[in-house]
């Protein structure tokens, strides 16, 4: 098995932080095209998968297979690298470790070992019925809002406005974002499901850095929240299962 | 109770039997008809009320088992929080909170099973929160927990309030014939009938038998009687048989293979070495021999830290391989081994701050201060007031205390607790034959 890449700083820590905010080890999988996951958290109820192109590398080579990642130790030593840095990766077999060089520094990081992390989730298909585009921001400005009454919000569509709810004890809160505020919304049906802030906090870390998310919601299911970065050369999605209402 | 053994962190490469076979679906599990009927209907009725269940009885007869195979059977995703996970309060709320609030990629319909192992071991691997993690779990959860246990009176009173109990009992060797007979068809293995009986009566448990099982017909093509006889799974006395191959032989071969045999796990295995080891080797050869031990515990360390089991195999080498390739001095004579003195200790401070506590209780009630206070500030005082005998049974008769409770303040284990603790009764007896003759008229 051979990996070895040229990668520009801020796009590695990007992409890694987006997925170690749901998981703290994952296996990505490696090909000549580029490298890819998924990955489910431990309590089984958020999903993140992820893709990044060969062109996204300043250079790359790299025969099919996979590695384990130790996510929180790639975050803590790609924090040494400053934005304009180059990283470097390179996979030595032999020793199973993963060589990350910047700027004169060189790691040394343990792989793990594919088969003590979880297996990758079997995903249904979903037929979402509302979909909406909008900055990446709103939605984390709405988590925000959020957590300051309660502990799980309602994320819905009610005809052309996408609305954003949560009821605490004694306050409550909610957000509307009409269609001309938003990118683009459609929508073949009422959505609305509830979702767990814990998780929608740690997403929209990552989220609020983007400009343009899509989010897919239907009613009491699952939510699906996608985007691109590396200027389009890479793809996260986030989904997330629905919180069950206590009577 | 751990449930990686031995044996098989020896052998990490190879699936374990236990593993492959372990049934799929609840018709599949052997013995127990009761516990699985009990459970099949907790299951279907689960959402009428949501209480959890608890799985308990010996290990190794197949509680976890059934309850994966429950969730197969009802199409129910499983997350499962073992002894091996940290489970502390924070991970428990997070990992398990979360599961049982939430529905699946499904949609809230979804149901996810959520598995508990060694539910009556929480104390032991975390902070006293668990168990309150727990609890607070299953009074708010959404979705079935089943919690698995060893000892059912081992969990605290309000967690088994909050659970359905269903027993699962010993399964009987006769019925475990059948099974062991339909793995060694799968796995191509000849058998003789006898071998498998012989294995069922020394196993103790279903899990152990396939355990064994697999130790010692893996790699034959045929088994017989006589193939049993070498490889049975030694009992708890012959660790002593163990520890001679270890500090008496010559063949590091025998000694770590005999290790195998041994139903112990490497954490306890080693401080069994450790307590002994200084009576069989003197001068450089005890040197070395805990040199070897120490660098067996620097693996159990990684293993602990890591949680990768596979590093126990270079643990049990270390211990004893190494151990005896420490030996450069003939063995002589017959040492009696002793089990390990930290065990003991360990236990021992236990029941001292056992009685400590109770003495703070006693004072605290008394001086009307908290426990803590009574324990940290008033305990020195008491040990002052002790060191005079007519104070010392002035106090024991107020405060009632015991024999043990006595010692405790004098600081010592003679009889001077005893003849204290005897004048502080019959004062105590005749205060209150005194407060009877005064107010016995009214």
């Amino acid at each position: 098995m051979v990996f070895r890449a040229v990668i520009d700083a801020d796009v590695l820590k990007n992409s890694i932080e987006a997925i170690s905010t749901l998981v703290d080890e994952a296996t990505f999988k490696l090909s000549p095209g580029g490298i890819s996951l998924k990955a489910v958290d431990p309590a089984n109820v958020a999903m993140v998968s992820f893709e990044l192109t060969s062109d996204a590398f300043d250079s790359y080579e790299s025969t099919e297979g996979e590695i384990g990642l130790d996510l929180l130790k790639l975050v803590d030593v790609l924090g040494m690298a400053d934005r304009s840095d180059n990283v470097g990766l390179e996979l030595n077999e032999t020793t199973h470790k993963l060589t990350i060089t910047m700027r004169g520094l060189s790691y040394t990081l343990s792989l793990l070992d594919p088969s003590s992390i979880r297996k990758e989730p079997k995903v249904p298909s979903l037929d979402l019925p509302a979909r909406v585009t909008l900055n990446g921001n709103e939605l984390r400005r709405a988590v925000k809002a959020a957590e300051k009454v309660s502990d799980h919000m309602a994320l819905g569509v009610d005809g052309d406005v996408f609305f954003m709810e949560a009821k605490g004890d004694t306050d409550q809160v909610r957000l509307e974002l009409a269609k001309d505020e938003l990118i683009h919304l459609e929508a073949s049906g009422p959505a609305r499901s509830l979702f767990s802030l814990d998780y929608l906090s740690d997403m929209s870390k990552a989220l609020g850095k983007v400009n343009e998310i899509t989010v897919c919601l239907g009613k009491d299911y699952p939510i699906k929240i996608d985007f691109m970065m590396a200027d389009g050369k890479g793809k996260v999605g986030y989904l997330l299962a629905p919180r069950i209402e206590s009577e | 109770m751990t449930k990686v053994n031995l044996l098989m962190a020896y052998v990490p490469m190879m699936i374990e039997w236990t593993e492959k076979y372990r049934p799929r679906t609840l018709s599949d599990i052997v013995g127990n008809g009761k516990a699985v009927a009990e459970l099949k209907k907790w299951a279907e009725d689960w959402g009428v009320d949501k209480k959890a269940t608890i799985l308990y009885g010996p290990p190794g007869i197949g509680k976890t088992s059934a309850a994966y195979a429950l969730a197969n059977d009802m199409g129910w995703e499983v997350i499962e929080l073992n002894a091996s996970d940290q489970r502390t309060a924070a991970i428990i709320q997070k990992i398990a909170g979360s599961a049982a609030q939430t529905g699946t990629f499904e949609g809230v319909s979804g149901r996810r099973l959520i598995i508990l192992d060694e539910a009556d071991n929480i104390y032991g691997n975390a902070d006293r929160g668990g168990v309150n993690a727990i609890v607070d779990v299953i009074k708010k959860t959404n979705q079935p927990i089943v919690l698995i246990a060893n000892e059912y009176y081992d969990m605290s009173k309000t967690l088994r309030s909050l659970c359905k109990p269903i027993q699962f009992r010993s399964i009987q060797s006769r019925s475990i014939i059948p099974l062991l007979r339909r793995i060694c068809r799968d796995e191509g293995v000849d058998y003789d009938i006898e071998a498998l009986e012989v294995i069922v009566t020394k196993a103790s448990d279903l899990r152990s038998a396939i355990n064994d099982l697999q130790a010692i017909a893996q790699g034959r093509k045929k088994l017989s009687a006589e193939d049993v006889v070498i490889g049975i799974r030694d009992t708890k006395g012959s660790i002593f048989k163990v520890m001679t191959e270890i500090f008496k032989g010559s063949d590091p071969r025998e000694a770590l293979y005999a290790s195998y045999t041994l139903d112990e796990n490497p954490e306890d295995f080693i401080h069994w070495i450790d307590e002994n080891m200084p009576r069989e080797y003197k001068g450089e050869d005890l040197a070395n021999g805990f040199e070897s031990l120490s660098r067996a515990d620097v693996f159990l360390g990684r293993v602990r830290r890591r949680q990768n089991y596979g590093l126990w195999k270079h643990a049990g080498e270390m211990m004893t391989c190494g151990v005896q390739a420490a030996r450069s001095q003939e063995p002589h004579g017959y040492t009696p081994y002793q089990p390990p003195s930290l065990w003991k200790k360990l236990g021992q401070a236990k029941s001292v701050r056992a009685v400590r506590d109770s003495i703070a209780t006693k004072i605290g009630k008394h001086c009307h201060v908290s426990q803590r206070y009574a324990r940290a500030e008033l305990i020195p005082f008491f040990k002052m007031l002790f060191k005079k005998k007519e104070c010392a049974i002035g106090i024991s008769a107020t405060l009632d205390l015991s024999q043990n409770e006595i010692a405790f303040l004098l600081d010592t284990k003679d009889s001077g607790a005893q003849k204290i603790y005897d004048s502080a009764q019959k004062r105590i007896m005749l205060a209150e034959e005194h407060a009877i003759e005064t107010f016995g008229g009214f």
